[in-house]
């Protein structure tokens, strides 16, 4: 192998189903090991809100799309030596394959360090991948290719049903899934074909259970198996769909290392050098196997396998590309003995996915082989019922263990079938029929989890009915319970009494929980790091925190809908400035995706719940202050506990915090300070709403008390719709409470974030959205410095948010959201903590607002800072996984929907926003044809001028009747294309089934369309015609704004007019 | 749940629960880091007179299998004909166990084996405890008075060791001769020398395998319980073996009786190397290993003698691991390459007879 001294890494670009933040983990502890080992280190990745394109890591970072066509030209500028492909998930892996298919890589010799490409190809082919451990006599499921849906049907025919259907070269299953008859068979086929070329049908083995191991292979041939984990449910839910047991609870010896001896047979035949994911099937009634696919890559499950074992996978991984050996490097938690080895656990892991499924409109809500879940946790202790109650608490959605009251009261006949066609609530169902005294037997013939689980679940309903109906909560009962993972609010429920009266008996009985480290060796040898977690299940505790210069930093959590990466580079850098002072460092967060949990971060890592009763119980310990203001939504609710409970916070007060969190107090310091707000009023009930809407004015929007169908907010634009909706909900809301505000139409929105002392502002930066108000920030393309905002107006909004935080005394990072219209600036929300556009502000300027506020959290002097004139443009656009969740109808709301950004810089907007939309997945339109259906009367009106340049542009515009019309009357020409309804041809299906087509945009009818399939549940043929593009993979635009920014931006810049600069290029 | 106390030699006393056999029993307390495998650990004969730790913390969940017997006094999945610790210390012992070829739960097994067991005991701090104190001597009583009973640790290589000589024939015949001195073997060895064909020779612990010596074509000494020190006799027919030329491959303390017989030096280890994940080194190849093991003495590597080179070493403490001459054809490994339980990564070791 030759000198290798420059390495290129390929980033996984932004989050997405199936693709998330567990890659900025492994990026992360890439270059960490490739720095180490005195390599100079390129990243192309275009997620800015990522730890690994923070400055100090990479040599140099390039924020643009992770495609051949870019790669290759920053290959070209840069001739790196060798290039790491299996750090970037599915994105990474497929734009290396393209480099080396295209020659690029030999063309620049550019060595492919680590896993050789033919093995990765291979691993993703399924046929050659079946063919290959065929001939070592390893068993896959018995499989054949389709090229074609009749073939695929002809296959199922003579294969019988069910059966299922996999797609090669995706990731989350995408495509894929089992059919149970002809008719959905064609379904998945179609909507396969769409973005694959073959596809395999394979015998189903649905209900076997489902294991995985991580491999790790050095260059000379020494294996290890670093962890096996065993999915709750079984095969055909998706593993990043299935709650996931680390290591495996019912193998037996053989089982367990003849799976463990085949996971090392076939990495040895692919020749893998570095890490993979393996996944089975075992039989349960016969231990029979088959291996469903590899994963010759980082991935979700070597994240979680790493933090579930303390074992750093990618960071050897990343060794064992330079060519290092196994035997040589050090374990890095013991510092002591070897890396070669296979950690023994004294605990039991486990992992629950995160969904937000009912955020969207439309989506199917059944889990299956295809992942529709955008976060995950991780929860460790002693026994299995600790363990997974505690990780039930973690995903934060209101559950405070297995049992869910609420559905406590479900008919036997509803709970069969939810546990037979199961959705994200299964494990709850799985409670309510265990309390119902349907048996284990048949809930495992119902759901094919395996009866083990079962068991436990069982033991924690018995204890439910115990503690519910005990007259005496006695030492003995509150003790079974916490082992078993009950909280003191979950008790306190059952037993009518508080929280906080829980807690104190419990402390009073000397009910503790005990603090153990994790060491990988089962305590064979002693930990030199503090990687710690909290169990019952113990009688003392590894570690006794001293009293030491410390603080404590809450991390953000499950990623989900609204909390992403951002937070943890939020969290991530508070610590880097904390340790910059001498100050000892404390995290507290439970995602095993994040560089947070990364144990190497942080002087204490406690692998553990974002919950009042666990921080509290941290805090018993540690005794140091907490920053709350850097994780997101969960540390910002639990601030105002935390202060009521006397624990120290840095940064804003409890009264600060509370000042800007009451709508009534905010908005009355708004109108004493003479700043502008939308006209509001809350309605104590249904009745005084239609009142008040009208006194408000329509359109009006609403934000109920109680959450409808997963929707906090609508837009309601007439007094029958607010009728309708009023007449969609049950009545025991009838009478609570509903916040009504002017919805303010076609304002320009803005966020101005920025950092303050005690109410002095030291930093801000002000990003303008593309898109009108209405489109939820966090959906919204941010452009950094303004466009259209004049010098006057930026002045007069920071004279207007300088005065807030004056009046605040806000001390840390803050975030004011305004709209602007008819020249006046509106606030309309406050939030006094770290926004999700920090990370984008911080590096388009160049200045680390997270470092700035640490120091103001430290009560260190921090002088104003004077942002430079900013000589480029950066523009940060969000990212969709609609194409993930089937049947979503992707226009954009006042609620977020987007799971994740990336950012570019450019010369202007245009340059900038091309760069970065392409970085998000969209192709440059290779066909100059566009399929158009704009709307109302309005939107078409000013889409026109776009209308106009696409035609300039050589573009054929084809259009639904009424935009067709409005085009032809003002001299554009454009071909009519019919409605499906209409039951002529050519329909806009014919249309875009033909592939001709560029990309489409399809505004919704009235811009509270959204808001009104949300109540009506229509079938719009709006939603039919975006809901089509997402399905055939064509480019979509549903929000005016952008679109008229994307075809300004396609007019100015090709391709190739694109620059390729790096960061420090621009900074 | 009835109470019962976990006391050790050094007089700490910690309460937990009774489970298995309901009655008093001491031990030498050791700890195992193997996560599956209570089965094939439980019946493994080199844990005599010790109280067992398991270190993961959940014990039992997929019950016990129904004994299959192989042949005469050979299991085909157990390591041996009975439960070999004097009793078994865990955090959570699982009553409600699920797989396909479970026939009873582990407590019902440990009752009618007369083992007594204790859970709820912080199995994770005692393990801590071991590894800074080292193994020390413990009781499982229902009541709080330590009363320690000498027997339990004397002669556990002839109790382990079947008392008859019995020859087993493998489905297919390499052609191979083996006699195997049994100081208490896990029948996984006796399969793996089966599974390569070797017609075998099972001797109890103290007979003279030259007796065979014209017919054979080696020799194999298993594992067992206890000080290799203890079994002079064994040392004495396992040096005839060697001056004899006769092939040998030793395994566990079949290693430390060789060395012993070479002239080496054995020593007690703090807390031993018992586990499922222990990483060895082929010194001259430089090849890594994951191993099964356990053993509470090893060979000192400065003793080894002149004629006999050093052959695995443990990457995790330097200890020796196994000894080796080509030439006399002599190879023994402190590990189990049978795995049974653990990985079987190194059961080549014993196809070295057919090279
Ligand atoms: N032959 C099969 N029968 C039933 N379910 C299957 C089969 N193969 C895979 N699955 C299910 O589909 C899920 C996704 O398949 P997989 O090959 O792992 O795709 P991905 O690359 O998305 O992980 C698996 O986790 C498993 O639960
Ligand atoms: N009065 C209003 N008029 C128009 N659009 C609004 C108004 N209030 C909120 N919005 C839109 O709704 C989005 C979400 O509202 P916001 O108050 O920021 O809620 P959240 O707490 O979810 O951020 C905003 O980003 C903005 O686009
Ligand atoms: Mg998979
Ligand atoms: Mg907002």
């Amino acid at each position: 192998m030759k000198q290798i001294q420059k390495v290129l890494i390929l980033g996984s670009g932004a989050l997405k189903i199936g693709e998330a933040g567990e890659f900025d983990y492994s990026g992360t502890q890439a270059i960490k090991a490739l720095k180490e080992e005195g390599k100079t280190v390129i990243l192309i990745n275009p997620n800015i809100a990522t730890i690994q394109t923070s400055e100090g890591l990479a040599d140099s970072v390039y924020f643009l799309p992770v495609t051949s066509d870019f790669v290759e030209r920053v290959i070209a500028k840069e001739k790196p030596d060798g290039i790491l492909l299996s750090f970037g998930g599915q994105t990474a892996l497929n734009c290396g394959i393209e480099l080396h298919n295209s020659g690029v890589l030999t063309k620049y010799h550019v060595d492919i360090l680590g896993t050789p490409i033919e093995a990765v190809i291979d691993t993703e082919d399924r046929e050659l991948f079946a063919k290959r451990l065929e001939r070592i006599g390893l068993k896959t499921a018995k499989g054949k290719i389709a090229k074609s849906v009749e073939e695929g049907l002809a296959i199922a025919g003579s294969f019988g049903y069910p059966i299922m259907l996999r797609t090669g070269y995706a990731l989350g299953g995408t495509g894929s899934g089992v059919a149970e008859n002809k008719q959905i068979l064609s379904e998945l086929l179609t909507n396969a074909f769409a973005t694959n070329s073959q596809v395999i049908l394979e015998e189903c083995l649905y209900g076997w259970k489902e294991v995985e191991y991580e491999v790790v292979r050095d260059q000379d041939d020494n294996c290890i198996t670093v962890c096996n984990m065993e999915n709750f449910d079984p095969v055909g839910i998706h593993t990043g769909e299935s709650i996931v047991i680390a290591p495996s609870q019912t193998l037996t010896n053989d089982e367990y290392y003849n799976l463990r001896q085949i996971a090392i047979d076939t990495i040895r035949e692919f020749k893998i050098v570095g890490e993979c994911n393996i996944q089975y099937a075992l039989n349960p009634k016969n231990g029979d196997y088959r291996i469903i696919e590899v994963n010759a890559r980082l991935s979700r499950s070597s994240a979680l396998a790493s933090k579930a074992t303390g074992y750093p996978l990618a960071y050897i991984a990343a060794k064992l590309a330079l060519g290092r050996k196994l035997p040589e490097l050090e374990n890095s938690v013991t510092k002591k003995t070897s890396a070669f080895f296979e950690p023994a656990l004294d605990y039991v892991v486990v992992k629950i996915p995160r969904w937000d499924l009912e955020k969207y409109t439309n989506v199917d809500l059944h889990i299956g082989s295809e992942m529709k879940s955008v976060g995950e946790v991780m929860s460790i202790a002693r026994t299995f019922k600790e363990a997974i109650q505690k990780a039930v608490r973690m995903i934060n959605q209101g559950y405070e263990g297995v049992i869910d009251p609420s559905l406590m009261g479900l008919d036997k006949s509803t709970i069969k079938k939810r546990l037979k066609k199961p959705d994200a609530k299964r494990l709850f169902i799985v409670s309510a029929a265990l309390a119902r005294g349907i048996s284990v037997e048949e809930i495992y013939a119902l759901t094919g989890i395996d009866p083990w689980f079962l068991y436990s679940l069982r033991r924690v309903v018995d204890t439910y009915v115990r503690l519910v109906s005990e007259k005496e909560l006695s030492s003995d009962l509150l003790a079974d319970a916490k082992r078993q993972g009950f909280s003191d609010k979950q008790i306190a429920l059952f037993r009518k009494s508080t929280e906080d009266d829980v807690r104190s008996v419990r402390v009073m009985m000397g009910i503790v929980p005990f603090i153990k480290h994790i060491d990988t060796m089962a305590g064979e040898f002693p930990a030199k790091t503090n990687y710690l977690y909290m169990t019952y299940a113990a009688r003392s505790s590894d570690y006794e925190p001293a009293p030491e210069d410390k603080v404590i930093v809450l991390g953000g959590g499950p990623y989900s809908i609204g909390t992403s990466v951002e937070f943890d580079w939020c969290a991530v850098n508070t610590v880097m400035t904390l340790k910059k002072f001498g100050k000892k460092t404390v995290m507290i967060n439970c995602n095993p995706e994040t560089v947070s949990t990364d144990y190497d971060n942080t002087d204490y890592l406690y692998f553990e719940e974002l919950t009042l009763e666990r921080v509290m119980d941290i805090y018993d310990k540690e005794r140091s202050p907490f920053i709350v203001a850097v994780g997101g939504q969960i540390p910002n609710n639990l601030a105002l506990k935390l202060a009521e409970h006397k624990i120290p916070l840095l940064g804003s007060d409890a009264k600060t915090i509370m000042k800007a969190e009451d709508r009534q107090v905010f908005s009355k310091l708004l109108d004493h300070l003479g700043i502008a707000q939308p006209e509001w009023s809350e309605a104590k009930s249904f009745d005084q709403s239609l009142k008040m809407a009208k006194k408000i004015g329509f359109p009006v929007l609403i934000r109920p008390s109680f959450v409808l169908s997963g929707k906090a907010m609508l837009v309601i634009e007439a007094e029958k719709q607010l009728e309708e909706y009023l007449a969609g909900v049950d009545a025991d809301t009838r009478n609570s409470s509903l916040v009504m505000t002017k919805f303010i139409e076609g304002a320009t929105e803005c966020d101005f974030d920025g950092v303050a002392d005690h109410g002095r502002l030291i930093v801000y930066a002000l990003s303008e959205h593309v898109e009108n108000g209405g489109v939820h920030s966090g959906d919204a393309t941010l452009v950094l410095p303004p466009m259209t905002l004049s010098e006057d107006m930026q002045a007069v909004i920071k004279k207007d948010a300088e005065a807030i935080v004056k009046e605040l005394k806000v001390s840390g990072p803050f975030n004011i959201q305004f709209l602007v219209h008819k020249s006046r600036p509106f606030v309309i929300e406050c939030n006094l903590r770290a926004s999700r556009s920090i990370p984008f502000v911080s590096k388009a300027t160049g200045v680390n607002f997270i470092t700035l506020a640490t120091r103001v959290a430290l009560g260190k002097k921090v002088k104003p800072i004077i942002m430079k004139r900013m000589h480029h443009v950066t523009v940060k656009v969000p990212q969709f996984s609609f194409k993930r969740l089937r049947g979503a109808d992707p226009v954009l709301r006042v609620e977020m929907s987007s799971t994740g950004e990336v950012a570019a810089f450019g010369a202007d907007i245009h340059e900038a926003y091309l760069k970065a939309l392409l970085a998000t997945g969209t192709r440059y339109p290779e066909h100059k044809a566009v399929f158009l259906s704009l709307g109302g009367s309005a939107q078409k009106q000013n889409f026109l001028a776009a209308a106009k340049l696409l035609r300039s542009m050589g573009y054929t515009l084809y259009a639904t009747a009424g935009t067709n019309d409005f085009l032809r009357g003002e001299g554009v020409s454009s071909v009519k294309v019919h409605k499906l309804h209409e039951g002529l041809h050519p329909h806009y299906a014919d249309l875009l089934k033909a592939r001709k087509i560029g990309f489409s945009v399809v505004l919704p009818e009235r811009f509270t369309d959204a808001s009104r399939s949300r109540v009506t549940r229509g079938f719009t043929d709006g939603y039919l015609m975006r809901r089509m593009s997402i399905d055939l993979a064509i480019p979509i635009f549903t929000n005016a704004e952008s679109a008229r920014l994307f075809i300004e931006s396609m007019h100015r810049y090709t391709l190739s007019d694109l620059k390729v600069l790096a960061w420090n290029e621009y900074i | 749940m009835k109470k019962n106390y976990l006391l050790l030699e050094d007089g700490e006393i910690i309460e937990g629960e009774s489970v298995g056999y309901d009655g008093d029993t001491c031990g030498e307390v050791v700890f195992t880091t193997g996560m599956t495998g209570y089965p094939q650990s439980l019946t493994d004969p080199s844990f005599g007179g010790q109280l067992l730790i398991f270190t993961y913390p959940l014990i039992g969940n997929y019950g016990v299998p129904a004994p299959i017997h192989m042949d005469a006094h050979l299991m085909a999945n157990f390591e041996s004909e009975r439960v070999w610790p004097q009793g078994v210390i865990m955090s959570s012992d699982i009553e409600t166990p699920s797989h396909y070829q479970m026939a009873q739960s582990l407590s019902s097994w440990l009752t009618s084996s007369h083992v007594p067991a204790i859970s709820h005991i912080d199995t994770r701090a005692l393990t801590q405890k071991i590894r800074e104190k080292g193994v020390m001597r413990g009781m499982i009583s229902r009541s709080k008075s330590f009363s320690w009973d000498d027997s339990v640790l004397t002669d556990l290589v002839p109790k382990a060791s079947l008392s008859e000589t019995i020859k087993y024939m493998p489905r297919e015949y390499s052609g191979k001769r083996i006699v195997l001195i049994d100081c208490g073997v896990k029948h996984g060895i006796l399969r793996e020398l089966l599974a390569n064909g070797y017609e075998v020779i099972r001797i109890p612990w103290n007979e003279d395998p030259l007796i065979y010596a014209d017919s054979i074509d080696g020799v194999v000494c298993s594992n067992g319980p206890g000080d290799p020190k203890d079994c002079k006799v064994t040392i004495e027919h396992i040096r005839q073996v060697i001056d004899r030329h006769i092939p040998f491959v030793g395994v566990c303390l079949g290693h430390q009786l060789a060395a012993l017989a070479l002239g080496a030096d054995t020593y007690k280890l703090p807390y031993g190397h018992r586990g499922l994940n222990q990483p060895c080194q082929d010194v001259t190849t430089g090849k890594a290993y994951v191993t099964s093991q356990n053993h509470g003495y090893a060979v000192d590597r400065r003793t080894i003698p002149h004629g006999v080179s050093e052959w695995f070493i443990n990457l995790n403490d330097g200890t020796n691991e196994g000894l080796k001459c080509d030439k006399q054809k002599i190879w023994t490994t402190q590990f189990h390459p049978e795995g049974n339980p653990g990985p079987f990564d190194t059961k080549w070791v014993f196809s070295l007879f057919k090279k």
